[in-house]
């Protein structure tokens, strides 16, 4: 029971039960009232005598206010009992807007809530803006597909134990593929804070070990000083090549704590230059690749933006050689011809920032260089590292970093005779781009009228609606015989993703939606060719593309099965000579039943067409898809297509 | 029946043995096989490095040999795994593939360069 209604009971009436009791006899009055305030208006006598003044009036808005304040004031030990002043977690958001984070991707927890509520509050919900996930592997592949896109990481914000054991396979496909990130996890830390049985469940003694094997740093934050600084280093860490995912443990209580006594310093951050391989390395890389016959460039995670393109094309064409590209990042543009490269006939071998094993390495008459950061940064555990590569010379340094002194070292070297040998090699290049990419438009119309669809046809027919536009695939395309990559002119830095770096599952869908939110803010079409099986890991990530109005084309490639599994099964049948019915597609397959992709996108909110199964049917429905997405929604096109 | 009975009975029968009553399509069994992954959903070119055996070059007979005895990556398809009934099968389908139109009379092939490749 209320002292108010404490008052009533006894016969007193409380001052709000008064007002009340007023208002109530006053609006039997109040026809009379507006009345006389019409006539008095019209300046009309009035037709009867007035009646008396009735002795209570409603109040006025001023005098509510100024009766009211009475009540509804706090004491300063209700102030602060109730209220809080200058939350630490408000200048925790300057901290991340200091640092230049655009977007955190966020599945809600009771261990950020402080955070979460100053960024909307006291952020703004803008640079950063909250992305809503229904799991955290969404949240951090999306991180990991907008890196792809900006160059530059974005937050995930997760929480404690509970949040934080959905992200490992993201997290390590990130670290695979040297991908930065910064994951934040909300933790109870300090366990007399705890409130009860679930932030015990939740909390962890030290929940970045979690993530540990395939993060480069990590560290327990307690204080907001050290969430400053903490914030500024892990960016760096993130940023400095071999980049890679990053971990801060944001104490709950630290974030609802006021800010008190002297203030904590915003950080200055300042990027860290990368490492140039050593000078003296490079002068001997140019020297053999100078004096070889056929020297071969492999490309593995080389460019970090399109300079890094650019150097590689202008050594590229200085030596003329050829390139292999192994797509990990757009590193040499398809449509150069020395993209046709092969290390086949090589004698000088050029491994960029390769992972383990570099082609060709170790044979006869082969010489192998590489130039890369692989060796700075190697997990205890986890096995990405790759076969141990032996090469003739192993220069540590970042590629891009090392290619304008590698470029002005072998231009040094240069001679007229040895130009002339150059310049024949570049044609026999020629030839062979030209001859391979004959004979994929070749192989490209084998099945063209086929039900199910076939991949060849997908991509000429999207490619057919695209070309005009500015671009990007943000999906791999190696499970659909790499068509775009072996024919688009893939040539700019932003028009590939790449693939997840772990060759794991789950990376397409939310990787493809992290690229196409940068590409929304640059106005580029954003193209997903979405694998069935890869979706059904995280297909709440159609509902997180509706709700932010990503604009992105998606297409199934709905082929009903995780063929490359199909594959390997047969493989083990056929060596031990038995199979019943259908074997290698038992634990395989998804057509029975078939998955109805159309209801599911339909189902998060998402447009989408009806089955397509008639090749013919295609071209028209990505033009109806194409124009859903030029609303600024994102669209979904089922495909049943050819396995590969 | 469940899939696993019929699993156990095979294994039990020790034939492992191919279904008499095989329905399949050759289309299906190049698919059910994993051909797919490696020579292609057409069976021109995969994504992983498959040799291009469509359209067929080869007699029946020598077919058979490189699917029993491929010599090569390719894992071997002994009659107890791939029937010679659906080994006939699979040949008649991949002798069925025939180019489609050709390529410069295909718009979006034509976007791709096609014509401008064509000597």
């Amino acid at each position: 029971m209320t002292d108010k209604d404490h008052d009533t009971e006894h016969g007193r009436l409380g001052r709000r039960s008064f007002l009340k009791a007023v208002g109530g006899a006053a609006a039997g009055l109040g026809a009379v009232g507006a009345a006389q305030a019409a006539g008095a208006a019209e300046t009309a006598p009035p037709a009867s005598p007035a009646p008396p003044a009735p002795s209570a009036l409603p109040p006025s808005a001023e005098q509510e206010s100024r009766e009211y304040s009475g009540v509804f004031s706090y004491t300063p030990e209700q102030e602060k009992r109730y209220f809080q002043e200058h939350p630490g977690s408000d200048f925790m958001v300057d901290v991340i807007k200091a640092v230049g984070i655009d977007y955190i991707a966020v599945n809600p927890g009771t261990s950020f809530r402080g955070l979460q509520e100053s960024l909307v509050n006291y952020g703004g919900n803008r640079k950063p803006e909250l992305i809503t996930v229904n799991h955290e592997g969404i949240g951090a592949t999306i991180a990991h597909g907008y890196f792809k896109a900006a160059g530059k990481p974005m937050a995930v914000l997760v929480h404690g134990a509970v949040g934080t054991q959905h992200l490992p396979m993201a997290v390590y496909s990130a670290w695979c593929d040297r991908v930065p990130m910064i994951v934040l996890i909300g933790n109870h830390n300090e366990p007399s804070e705890r409130g009860g049985p679930t932030d015990w469940y939740h909390s962890a003694q030290d929940v970045p070990s979690i993530l540990r094997d395939f993060t480069k740093w990590d560290d327990t934050v307690y204080s907001l000083q050290q969430f400053s600084e903490s914030m500024a280093r892990a960016y760096k860490i993130a940023m400095t090549p071999p980049m890679g995912p990053v971990v801060l443990a944001i104490d709950t209580h630290m974030q609802e704590e006021s800010i008190t006594g002297r203030p904590p310093r915003l950080p200055v951050l300042s990027p860290t230059i990368p490492p140039q391989a050593d000078v003296n390395a490079l002068r001997q890389i140019a020297e053999w690749l100078v004096a070889a016959k056929n020297p071969v460039i492999v490309a593995g995670r080389v460019a970090h933006n399109q300079a890094g393109i650019d150097l590689l094309v202008q050594l590229a064409e200085l030596l003329q050689a050829g390139v292999v590209d192994q797509r990990n990042r757009v590193n040499f543009p398809t449509s150069n011809p020395l993209s046709a490269g092969s290390v086949g006939q090589a004698d000088v071998i050029l491994g960029l920032e390769l992972t383990g094993a570099v082609p060709g390495a170790g044979q006869q008459g082969k010489r192998t260089v590489t130039i890369g950061t692989g060796d700075l940064l190697i997990s205890r555990n986890v096995q990405d590292f790759q076969r141990y590569a032996p090469v003739d010379l192993s220069v540590a340094g970042d590629a891009q970093a090392s290619l304008p002194f590698l470029i002005e070292a072998v231009k040094q070297r240069l001679t007229r005779s040895s130009r002339n040998v150059i310049a024949q090699r570049g044609k026999a290049w020629h030839e062979r781009w030209r001859q391979q990419r004959e004979a994929d438009l070749n192989a490209m119309r084998y099945g063209w009228n086929n039900s199910p669809v076939s991949t060849g046809r997908l991509y000429a027919e999207l490619w057919d609606q695209i070309r005009e536009r500015d671009w990007s695939l943000v999906s791999a395309d190696i499970f659909q015989s790499s068509w775009a990559n072996k024919l688009w002119p893939i040539d700019r830095y932003y028009q590939h993703n790449g693939s997840s770096g772990s060759a794991g599952i789950g990376y397409g869908a939310p990787a493809a939606l992290g690229s196409a939110l940068v590409h929304k803010q640059n106005g580029v079409l954003a193209v997903n060719v979405q694998k069935d099986g890869d979706l059904m890991f995280y297909p709440g990530t159609l509902w997180t593309a509706a709700h932010h109005r990503v604009p992105m084309l998606t297409i199934m490639h709905n082929n009903r099965a995780y063929h490359a599994e199909t594959m390997v099964m047969q493989e083990m049948c056929n060596r031990r000579r038995r199979g019943v019915e259908g074997a290698a597609r038992i634990a395989t397959t998804m057509d029975d039943p078939p998955i109805d992709f159309s209801s599911v996108a339909k189902g998060f909110g998402m447009w989408s067409s009806t089955l397509i199964t008639d090749p013919a049917q295609l071209a028209p429905a990505i033009r109806e898809a194409l124009a859903v997405v030029d609303s600024g929604r994102p669209a979904l096109l089922d495909v049943h297509c050819s396995g590969r | 029946m469940s899939t696993r009975y019929l699993l156990a009975i095979s294994l039990l029968l020790g034939a492992g043995a191919v279904n008499a009553a095989e329905e399949r399509s050759g289309e299906q069994l190049f698919k059910d096989f994993g051909c797919v992954l490696c020579h292609g959903s057409t069976g021109y070119r995969g994504g992983i490095g498959g040799r291009p055996i469509a359209p067929m070059q080869h007699s029946m007979d020598a077919f058979r040999i490189l699917v029993r005895s491929p010599g090569n990556a390719m894992p071997a398809f002994a009659p107890q795994v791939l029937s010679e009934e659906q080994l006939k099968k699979l040949y008649q389908f991949l002798s069925s593939i025939k180019p489609s139109p050709e390529v410069a009379e295909l718009p979006p092939l034509k976007s791709l360069g096609a014509g401008a490749l064509k000597k």
